[in-house]
């Protein structure tokens, strides 16, 4: 049987009813008491650091969970090619985010 | 544990978003919006260069053919002639000579010895040039009499490409005009030229015989546009005589 509770001659010794601890708030892998006397397990997944490129036109998930802090970088073009190197009128991006025509 | 709110943004080219230490729930990051990637596609960017478009979001090489340097060699027939040459493109490409002349050059000089050859090398502006064969046309004309007015051969397609022969010997005239080539640039003098080749040439027996023989290319550049070229002139025949010939009429032109 779960204690939450402990009183001994008058003097209440432990009292855990008011703790407001719950899986969804305890990073996984740690553990509490809850209200109930109930030991309580984590459920939220530690990610880490979110340190990523995201390439153009593409989306980086963050899942639900505990992140570390970091950073997402939006992938820097690289591209080489001028106007007077493409079709005219085609239209492409070199390594600006504006959009070049041929 | 800090707990943040939903996170949805963007990261644009380049730049950095922050990731603070704590609890998130389930969020997205975007990468660089490219509005409407682009439309250019591998074979339609120099061969090697990079580039990005909606073909797909990992850079790209592009492909188009280079044709280099043009050169074209001739035989002189003749020691110590004096020759001019015009050279052209012959194949569709990008060329990536320097702009030091114009779309036609000429040399004029000796070569030599007798069946020697010489090269000549012609700039061009860079870009891309596809040839387009616009029309193979023929030409009749009844001669009748020496400095008499003939038939007038009919050049068709192309908006107009008439002919017209005016004397004898004469000279096949003609003008013909285009516009709005779809896909194609603005015309001008620095992006296009005309070429007319002979295909085929004969005479009859009517009269004298006059000249047998056509040149085989004649060239052409526009002073302005494509709007209409004229004294398309070569000389077809002397005093009276039939002949038939062909051209076949080609416009290259920069995209």
């Amino acid at each position: 049987m779960a204690i939450s509770k402990v009183i001994f001659n008058g003097d209440t010794l432990m009292d855990v009813t008011g703790d407001s601890v719950a899986a969804n708030n305890l990073l996984s892998g740690e553990s509490a008491t809850g209200a109930n006397g109930q030991k309580v397990a984590g459920s939220i997944v530690n990610r880490g650091a979110a340190n990523s490129t995201i390439n153009a036109c593409t989306t980086y998930a963050i899942q639900a969970g505990y992140w570390d802090a970091g950073t997402c970088t939006g992938q820097q073009l690289d591209g080489n090619a001028v106007a007077s190197q493409v079709y005219y009128g085609k239209t492409f991006y070199n390594n600006t985010s504006a959009k070049v025509t041929g | 544990m800090t707990t943040h709110s939903a996170l949805k943004t963007t990261a644009a080219v380049g730049s950095t978003v922050a990731i603070e230490a704590g609890y998130y729930p389930a969020s997205t990051v975007l990468g660089p919006l490219l509005a409407n990637m682009g439309n250019a596609v591998a074979s339609q960017v120099y061969s090697g260069k990079t580039f990005y478009s909606s073909a797909s979001t990992a850079r790209q090489t592009g492909s188009m053919a280079t044709n280099g340097t043009l050169t074209s060699t001739h035989s002189s027939a003749t020691a110590g002639a004096a020759s001019t040459y015009t050279v052209r493109p012959s194949a569709a490409g990008y060329f990536t000579t320097a702009i030091t002349s114009e779309l036609v050059a000429t040399q004029s000089g000796t070569i030599a010895p007798a069946g020697g050859t010489g090269t000549v090398s012609v700039n061009i502006k860079p870009g891309y040039y596809n040839k387009i064969v616009v029309n193979r046309t023929n030409a009749y004309n009844a001669g009748t009499a020496a400095g008499a007015a003939s038939a007038t051969p009919t050049f068709t397609n192309m908006g107009t490409f008439g002919s017209t022969k005016a004397s004898r010997p004469g000279n096949i005239s003609a003008t013909f005009s285009a516009t709005n080539i779809t896909g194609y640039k603005n015309l001008t003098s620095a992006n296009f030229f005309v070429r007319v080749k002979k295909v085929s040439y004969s005479h009859g027996t009517f009269g004298a015989q006059g000249t047998t023989s056509m040149t085989p290319d004649i060239s052409y550049t526009a002073s302005s546009g494509l709007g209409t070229l004229s004294n398309l002139a070569q000389q077809v025949g002397s005093q009276s005589e039939q002949f038939d010939c062909a051209l076949q009429v080609e416009l290259w032109c920069a995209h």
